[in-house]
């Protein structure tokens, strides 16, 4: 696993409190991991900052999974 | 995102009509008492962004109040209005008075709105009017999005409340009071409410309560100069 990588799942899993191991692609954000809207704005700007990024509203509101913010932060 | 230009003719009848009686109104309305004048006064500088939180049913005259004595001085605002017909209204009367409008609420397009909020305040050092029980209710709840934003952004959460001696109340969820004509407003500013960053889940909806009891408390430091609880 790469290092941007890691640090998603870093981020991912210190908000969502579970351990990295747990997190799965398939893991879906909001039935998984209880990500709601204040935990949502959290995840985004935490992203932005630790990876340097700028994720816009579209491609935020596409977001379902932990695979979705994988692809997502790979493309930057 | 409509603008106002782009507004059904009706919407922007009722907005004009709104700004027309907000002005009208405002311009009679007297302050007998003004408890953390200072604080406000101080946010006249625009030097620091922070988060105005009143309850959704004090919106009316602190529209007034911050538009005569922040916005004309030039401080920048930016407020958040539904993604509803009536925030359609809301959102074209915020442009007319001078503040920048973000669309959404908790329940609709909410993350989308906060993000706005986070770059207005970071990026461009905008200031935020947030009605914590908005866009919906239930009245004088506070939702978890202020506390966030303050987490986020490191601004402080200014809450403010005011009551009058003569007021209106409209039947909406939010029971929005309408002061009077001649009316005379108490206002009543909080101290700031600060939120680190490194605050867990706890911390955080301990904030949530700080803030929602804080303006339940102002509500009645604002009332217990007249005779009515407004």
């Amino acid at each position: 696993m790469n290092v941007k990588n890691d640090t998603v799942l870093d981020v991912i899993s210190s908000l969502a409190k579970v351990s990295k191991d747990e997190l799965k692609p398939e893991t879906e954000l909001v039935a998984d991991l209880g990500i709601d809207s204040p935990k949502a704005l959290q995840l985004l700007v935490e992203l932005e900052e630790a990876l340097e990024i700028e994720i816009s509203d579209e491609e935020a509101a596409k977001l379902e999974s932990v695979g979705d913010i994988l692809e997502l932060c790979e493309q930057k | 995102m409509a603008g106002e230009s782009g507004a059904p003719f009706k919407l922007r009848v009722n907005s004009i009509l709104i700004h027309l009686i907000v002005g009208i109104f405002g311009s009679t309305y007297r302050i007998c008492r003004f408890e953390g004048e200072e604080r406000f006064e101080k946010l006249a500088s625009g030097s620091e962004p922070v988060i105005l939180s009143a309850w959704h049913n004090r919106i009316f005259y602190f529209t007034i109040l911050i538009r005569k004595r922040l916005i004309r001085k030039g401080v920048k605002i930016a407020m958040m209005s539904s993604l509803s017909k009536d925030g359609e209204i809301g959102a074209i009367f915020g442009r007319r008075i001078g503040a920048r409008v973000v669309r959404g609420s908790a329940s609709r397009g909410g993350t989308e709105g906060f993000r706005r909020f986070y770059r207005l305040m970071k990026k461009e050092g905008y200031s935020t009017i947030l009605l914590p029980d908005g866009s919906k209710g239930p009245i004088y709840k506070a939702k978890m999005g202020v506390a966030m934003l303050a987490k986020l952004t490191g601004s402080p959460v200014i809450p403010m409340s005011y009551s009058a001696d003569r007021y209106w109340r409209v039947r909406s969820w939010d029971k929005l009071v309408i002061p009077k004509p001649f009316a005379k407003i108490s206002i009543a500013i909080g101290d700031d409410i600060d939120v680190d960053r490194e605050v867990d889940d706890e911390g955080l909806e301990g904030c949530r309560k700080k803030i929602e009891r804080t303006l339940n408390e102002l509500n009645t430091r604002a009332s217990s100069c007249f005779e009515n609880k407004g």
